[in-house]
């Protein structure tokens, strides 16, 4: 018999401090599909996806229930999806891209990663052809989402492919208009892509990864604020070290709930475990906020000097936690600051005490980037791009992942509410302290060289 | 506490002895004394305070010729007159189901009459056993805990709902999981040998 207290501790995560697995997601390899013809392409894609994930949601609903733990998204990541179109035109891939759409309705997943381009060092013809087809992709689909890889600390930043990305979430938004530039929602930017991050919008399954693989994204950012609460309650004097602890404590308790679902779903289905993300992945919802962390902690306003050392205490406290409870960690495991989708991070942007350039340096420290972020409708392609040559600067220099998810918002202004509803949340449009002025270094294109990994001072 | 089970070897009588008492120190000391010094050894055990009160429950196997009489007399003997109550039998393997999925059941709210039959009322009827069960009040909030067995194919979105039903009219919290997620959140083994197991 387990100890009542450790019992009960338990169910108070699972019912009071929403303690969930936010997505178990199947990454299919899909290369086996190519061919000159592209009929035979759709239709072996369609066929593979449809035997491989047929029975992925009542799996993961069964264990769920055996559990009582909810699983609260299930999805898919395929191999990027420039390997199919190599030799094709954005035609084609807007079909491929309405048959993953209609794949992930007939298997009932809310959505699918992988339409995707690795281009950190060069673009081929393939991947040209998928980048220039997101506008049309991201607003023909619902369930499609997309990740470009632009940087790496071996190969430095692609500042071309850099560039035509933003350009094309500028022209995704303006064909997602009526819904504030939703389509961009749908798309990352990446330095150092993880092959084997299960959450969307960047999943996706990366080379050397197995043919079909179950990787779990768990969360509880809820689970860990309340552990801190109780402790600073309990010891009004706590140190930042005893914090550490029990955020560890907390990291180590979530990622083995994560690891328990993902091993036997990924049984179940004879398919192979990879990778167990604990991530704080924040929900609108009231509790379940990375932001609220650092409130508990003693940030009183978010963006406050001390803020950025309060995420790199948690980011650190989560990776160790869930290092020591799992040999699978994988993904990106630390701390997001999706600002959108995270009550208090939206709060204190909509207050002005948070501003991009303060999140930017909490990217430094945190395990993604700039995520969920509205600006304004005139925000240009370059300003975009200046961005993402910021946080893949910040990435390939501290050789850790980051990412760019902005909606520019048609005709937005700076302040205008949006809300796009459900997990994707609301806020308010921001900008940049100097939104111009990046134009001509962005234009020059070319490389970035890859950073000397000697002399770090 | 539990010990692990050892096999008695072959022409030795094993027997089943339970012992209520008033709570002190030094209680399985005398008992476990009284069971060595006529021979035995004890194969396994559970023991608990509730309330005050000291219970105990041990299989201990003997040489072929000690009785059941004189094991109770030797465990007795060691309390003072009528404090102990001692009963002893033969020990019979029992078949009750043990297999299944084992999860743990649990009951939180406010305390009301009739909670422990409801809710024992709704397993017995789905054939599920309780291994283990725990109770503790707290002011006015109680706290049930069960270790149960629920038979293969038993649904156990249906089950925690008929206990829910059972309970419908009390402010009572009902879970029912998987125990090896409470074993892959407070241990430090493998998770991956707990689904190997």
């Amino acid at each position: 018999m387990k100890r009542t207290d450790e019992i009960l501790s338990t169910v108070r995560m699972l019912e009071e401090e929403h303690l969930d697995v936010r997505t178990v997601t199947m990454g299919i390899n899909l290369s086996d599909c190519s061919d000159r013809r592209f009929r035979t392409v759709l239709s072996r894609v369609r066929r593979k996806i449809l035997s491989k994930a047929a029975n992925l949601v009542k799996t993961c609903d069964d264990i769920s229930a055996k559990y009582g733990i909810p699983v609260v998204n299930k999805r898919i990541a395929i191999s990027p999806a420039s390997q199919l179109l190599e030799g094709f035109s954005a035609k084609e891939a807007l079909l491929l891209g309405k048959l993953l759409d209609e794949c992930a309705v007939e298997v009932n997943i809310d959505l699918i990663g992988g339409f995707s381009a690795l281009v950190h060092k060069g673009m081929t013809p393939g991947e040209v052809v998928l980048i220039k087809a997101l506008p049309d992709v991201l607003s023909g689909t619902r369930r499609v989402c997309s990740s470009v890889n632009v940087a790496s600390t071996r190969s430095g930043i692609n500042v071309d492919a850099a560039l035509l990305v933003a350009q094309k979430i500028i022209e995704t938004s303006a064909k997602t208009a009526s819904s504030h530039g939703f389509g961009s929602a749908k798309i990352v930017v990446f330095a150092n892509i993880p092959e084997d991050n299960p959450f969307m919008a960047g999943a996706y399954l990366g080379y050397g990864q197995a043919e079909c693989v179950i990787n779990v994204g768990v969360s509880g950012p809820g689970v860990v604020k309340r552990a801190v609460e109780r402790l600073v309650q309990n010891s009004p004097r706590c140190s930042l070290e005893q914090i550490a602890d029990e955020i560890k404590h907390s990291a180590f308790r979530v990622t083995r709930t994560g690891e328990l679902i993902g091993r036997e779903t990924a049984k179940r289905l004879g398919v192979v475990f990879g990778a167990l993300d604990l991530s704080l992945a924040p929900t609108p919802k009231i509790g379940d906020s990375v932001g609220e962390i650092y409130r508990a902690m003693g940030i009183e306003r978010i963006g406050a000097p001390g803020t950025t050392a309060a995420v790199a205490l948690v980011n650190d406290a989560v990776k160790k936690g869930g290092a020591f409870a799992s040999s699978s960690v994988g993904g990106m495991s630390g701390a997001f600051i999706p600002v959108m989708e995270d009550r208090a991070l939206s709060e204190a942007v909509n207050r002005g005490d948070l501003s991009i350039e303060k999140l930017e340096a909490m990217t430094a420290v945190c395990s993604v980037g700039i995520d969920m972020v509205l600006l304004p409708g005139s925000t240009t392609p370059e300003a975009v791009c200046g961005l993402i040559l910021d946080e893949c600067a910040i990435g390939v220099s501290n050789g850790k992942t980051t990412g760019v998810r902005v909606i520019p918002v048609p005709g937005g202004r700076l302040g205008q509410y949006v809300d796009f509803g459900g997990l994707f949340g609301s806020g308010r449009v921001t900008d940049f302290a100097a939104p111009s002025g990046q134009e001509v270094f962005v234009r020059r294109g070319g490389q970035i060289p890859a950073p000397i990994r000697s002399m770090t001072n | 506490m539990r010990s692990g089970v050892r096999l008695p070897a072959m022409k030795k009588r094993r027997y089943v002895i339970s012992v209520l008492i008033p709570d002190t120190v030094g209680i399985l000391h005398k008992i476990s004394s009284a069971v060595t010094g006529r021979g035995g050894n004890i194969d396994s055990l559970s023991q608990t305070v509730v309330e005050g009160y000291f219970t105990v429950i041990l299989t201990a196997t003997y040489e072929r010729n000690v009785t059941a009489e004189l094991v109770q007399g030797d465990v007795k003997s060691r309390f003072s007159d009528s404090e102990a109550q001692v009963a002893v039998r033969p020990f019979v393997r029992q078949m009750t189901s043990s297999s299944g999925e084992r999860c743990v059941l649990t009951v939180t709210g406010r305390d009301a009459k009739g909670v422990v039959k409801a809710v024992t009322g709704v397993l017995a009827s789905l054939n599920i056993n309780i291994e283990d069960w725990f109770m503790n009040l707290s002011g006015r909030k109680a706290v049930y805990v069960g270790e149960v067995v629920v038979p293969a194919g038993t649904d156990l979105k249906r089950v925690k709902a008929l206990v829910r039903g059972a309970l419908s009219d009390l402010d009572l919290k009902v879970s029912l999981q998987s125990e090896n997620i409470f074993r892959a959140t407070n241990d430090i083994g493998s998770v991956h040998d707990l689904l190997e197991k």
